[in-house]
């Protein structure tokens, strides 16, 4: 049963995505997104689509899976297209029903604008799914670290992250399994008012607190058997060693983006 | 003591093969005698005088641990037993330093562990192995759990590698590295929470219950992998378990009963005393059992028989005589 | 109760790269006042099977027929069909939440809607049935009883509801020998005397088989094998291959009779051993 619950998008694989660093994936990421909000053409929108298309290829995701992480926004694309349809003049226009025109500058600023959405939306898939949760965490852990000079405390906080991402799963398989324990006691988690919702609810919180707080007593006992000692100096058993590959995607991906500002696509 | 030869299979340290496969117990030379004699101050590793611990409830002071003195050789392998409550998983967390005693003194390895400074070599020596599989691995992945304790000990990352693979692969989880821990078998979860214990090469395991939530597979398992580390590299281990025969596995058993140790010596011995088992409300392996019911129906047997061969052995002698 | 599958299955996230079949077309059928155990290794699917039995889960394919009825969607049978088959899940303690064993067995009769003199009345009968004295236990926090005592609890928090079958779901794991005796009082009790059909999960064949008179062996989401325990008992083998021990009363009596004796293999309990090796050893004398 504990197969039913994954955690982010993540796909075990060994592309060239896969390999790279989490830092200059996140960077890279950031040019990525920068870039589709300043293409101004359909050509530059085109070509960076088509490159993206190229990765996913790269990278080999079901295409089944790809579909289901961009099912969410399809509803928003189609909001937004019907938006602009509607409100977008200028152009030809291509159907009259009564005062409302359809306008072929709608249609092409609306598929313009529900292409950059898929487009931020497929970069941002392309990294979660080829990087798990906690590498991505320890990549931003990089980022925050100079707030360390401020005394804000980073190795905890991303120890405490590495924590939640190994527990999520595991107390979400716990609470799917508490709440059927109590239907079979007659519980009842969704009729009712939202205040009487909320009360029927305390059958499943107490019991997922008790457990949650063994859990960390017995967690902590356990990290302290092991010599961990909040404050002291660790390692890191991958120590991020930019590669030439790195490198390479953050100058491509930051020479699109001059690219597209310099040409104006 | 003289130990009915027929039914002890004596081994010693350069040849630890089992003379017959099903003989599975075995014993160290430490343990030659009755109750444990550490020869040397070399040999040996653990010693507890006079210890006691007790805490405070709303309701007053509870002593757990009332009065131990106990001598555990290098290379033993001591099963402690007794009913709920009695003190066990409290014993054993005196060993890596998790609990300060309340008097009394815990030697390990010559380092106090009423000494906070002593604290990180008497975890590095002593490694524990909780009960519940899944509230003792921390990270997201198998290899990173594993290399948790190495980390905490700021080793440079190619050691932390090395390390992490030469276990993964003595405990045969090679392939599993990228595994988040909530898709293991509970078996697996307990061969990595030994692994993140071995990669950092202590002399001892402390094991509490370790096999308790798994299931016949994930017991065995778990069970072979320990033992092998104490026949192969010498590893201590101090295995705290309610299933007798597990116990009878070890090279000694202990018997603690309200905070103390109420019986001290190797399996043949303590786990035959039946009376005293059951008076405790425990069991001893289900040949001990049986010939104990047979026993009272009027059968003569032998005093020592623990393990399944023993007593079919005794019975065929025995159907023979008449 | 007469409860029946019929060419169950079940996946879990179906149509996802992660799709998982749990229980593939299992058809089984547990007559009514009978005491059937599930075994099968973990993994097996032997909890998905039993949470389809109250309709906790929705088959994918086939059906659930209880008393010759489909069991279906409708919410306002399904509620009073979990209520006439209980279900005991694993570690049932760790559902406490109440402040009282008596609010905690309360829950169920509450949210039936019981009038507060009924709930008492029910409340009594079901600490009473599993021997926990009103006046030491009803007051008293569900969080510090001890292991045997919660487990006694937790049962009871399910009795409360006078289910007419009771399935347990690894009713021992965790319980001390005297535990598990008490429990398995109660287990043969209530199938006896109160002639609820009982279904118990587990995953270790000991002593718990000397209650059940069915077994349902699981292995890999689907049934390999069924019948009464004496037929179960000789198959070590296959036992061994499933991952599954015998009990160790029936593995010692395999060794027994490996050496030449002429004793029965199929026995379960330490009494029926003895009484074989007795039976045994006059027939030499006899001789």
């Amino acid at each position: 049963m504990n197969r039913s619950i994954t955690l982010g998008h993540f796909i075990p694989g060994r592309s060239l995505l896969h390999r790279l660093d989490p830092r200059f994936k996140l960077l890279a990421l950031l040019n990525i997104l920068i870039t589709f909000f300043l293409l101004e053409t359909h050509l530059g929108m085109a070509v960076l689509l088509l490159l993206l298309l190229l990765l996913v290829y790269i990278v080999r995701v079901p295409f089944g899976y790809l579909l289901r992480g961009l099912r969410p926004i399809f509803y928003i694309a189609l909001f937004t297209l019907v938006i602009h349809i509607f409100y977008e003049k200028g152009g030809v226009v291509l159907l009259r029903l009564g005062p409302v025109t359809v306008e072929s500058a709608g249609i092409s600023e609306g598929l313009f604008v529900v292409a950059r959405l898929f487009g931020l939306v497929l970069a941002t898939l392309l990294v979660t799914l080829t990087s798990t949760p906690l590498s991505l965490a320890q990549g931003l852990e990089y980022f925050i670290k100079p707030f360390q000079l401020i005394r804000l405390p980073v190795a905890e906080v991303t120890m405490i992250m590495t924590i939640a991402l190994r527990f999520i799963p595991t107390v979400m398989e716990e609470s799917q399994r508490l709440m059927r324990a109590q239907i079979a006691r007659g519980a009842d988690f969704e009729s009712g008012s939202l205040f009487r919702k909320a009360h029927n609810l305390t059958p499943l919180i107490v019991p997922l607190f008790v457990s949650a707080f063994r859990r960390a007593d017995e967690l902590a006992l356990a990290m302290e058997a092991r010599g961990f000692c909040i404050g002291a100096r660790r390692t890191r058993l991958h120590e991020r060693k930019a590669t030439l590959c790195d490198w390479a995607a953050l100058f491509f991906s930051a020479a699109l983006l001059a690219g597209i500002m310099v040409k104006g696509l | 003591m003289d130990m009915p030869g027929a039914l002890l299979y004596k081994q010693n340290i350069g040849d630890r093969r089992y003379r017959k496969q099903e003989v599975q117990a075995y014993c160290f030379p430490a343990i030659r005698g009755g109750v444990c004699p550490v020869s040397s101050e070399q040999d040996l590793f653990i010693r507890a005088e006079r210890l006691r611990y007790r805490y405070t409830l709303e309701n007053g002071v509870v002593e757990a641990l009332s009065g131990i003195d106990l001598e555990i050789g290098r290379g033993e392998y001591v099963a402690v037993i007794g009913p709920n409550g009695s003190g066990k998983t409290t014993l054993l967390k005196h060993f890596n330093a998790l609990l300060k005693p309340s008097a009394g003194t815990v030697i390990v390895s010559g380092l106090s562990t009423a000494d906070e400074e002593n604290f990180p070599a008497i975890r590095r020596q002593c490694g524990m192995i909780f009960q519940n599989p899944d509230n003792q691995l921390v990270a997201t992945t198998v290899e990173e759990d594993i290399a948790f304790g190495l980390e905490n000990l700021a080793l440079p990352s190619r050691v932390i590698r090395d390390r992490v693979c030469e276990v993964m692969r003595a405990l045969n989880l090679s392939g599993l590295e990228q595994h988040p821990p909530h898709l293991l078998s509970g078996g697996e979860k307990q061969r990595v929470a030994i692994a993140g214990v071995l990669a950092m090469r202590p002399q001892c395991l402390l094991m509490d219950e370790p096999t308790a939530m798994l299931d016949p597979a994930g017991q065995r398992e778990v069970l072979e992998a320990a033992r092998k580390l104490n026949s192969d590299q010498g590893i201590n281990l101090i295995h705290v378990t309610h299933f007798p025969e597990e116990a009878a596995l070890a090279g000694r058993v202990l018997v603690m009963d309200q905070g103390q140790v109420v019986r001290d010596g190797p399996p043949v011995e303590v786990l035959t005393d039946i009376s005293l088992l059951h008076r405790l409300g425990l069991q001893s392996t289900v040949s001990a059992e049986l010939a104990f019911l047979l026993r009272q129906g009027g059968m003569l047997l032998p005093a020592e028989i623990l393990h399944d061969w023993e007593l079919s052995e005794a019975l065929c002698a025995f159907a023979l005589k008449i | 109760m007469r409860i029946c599958t019929e060419d169950l299955t079940h996946i879990y996230m179906p149509d996802s790269p992660f799709a998982v079949s749990a229980i593939e077309g299992i058809t089984v059928n547990i007559e009514a006042g009978s005491f059937a155990a599930v075994i099968g290794p973990s993994g097996s699917g032997k909890s998905t099977l039993i949470q389809h039995l109250n309709g906790l889960l929705k088959p994918t394919a086939g059906r659930v027929v209880i008393d010759g009825q489909v069991v279906g969607e409708n919410k306002v049978e399904l509620i009073a069909l979990r209520r006439r088959i209980g279900l005991v899940f694993q570690m049932p303690e760790q559902q406490f939440f109440a402040e009282s064993v008596f609010d905690e067995v309360a829950f169920a009769p509450r949210n039936l809607g019981f009038k507060p003199k009924q709930v008492d009345e029910l409340v009594y009968q079901a600490l009473d049935l599993v021997s926990l004295d009103w006046k030491t236990f009803a007051r008293r926090s569900p969080f510090q009883l001890s292991s045997g005592q919660k487990r006694l609890a937790a049962i009871a928090a399910i009795l409360v509801q006078q289910p007419e079958a009771l399935i347990l779901d690894e009713p021992a794991a965790g319980l001390d020998p005297e535990g598990r005796r008490n429990l398995y009082l109660l287990l043969s009790r209530l199938n006896q005397e109160k002639g609820l059909t009982i279904v118990v999960v587990t995953h270790r064949l000991d002593d718990l088989c000397a209650l059940a008179d069915h077994y349902l062996l699981l292995s890999g989401g689907r049934l390999v094998m069924h019948g009464p325990p004496e037929e179960l008992f000789s198959q070590d083998q296959k036992l061994r291959r499933l991952g599954l021990d015998l009990p160790p009363v029936t593995r010692f009596m395999h060794l027994l009779a490996e050496k030449g004796a002429p004793v029965k293999r199929t026995v379960y309990t330490m009494e029926q051993a003895c009484r074989e090796i007795n039976c045994w050893l006059k027939k030499e004398t006899g001789s």
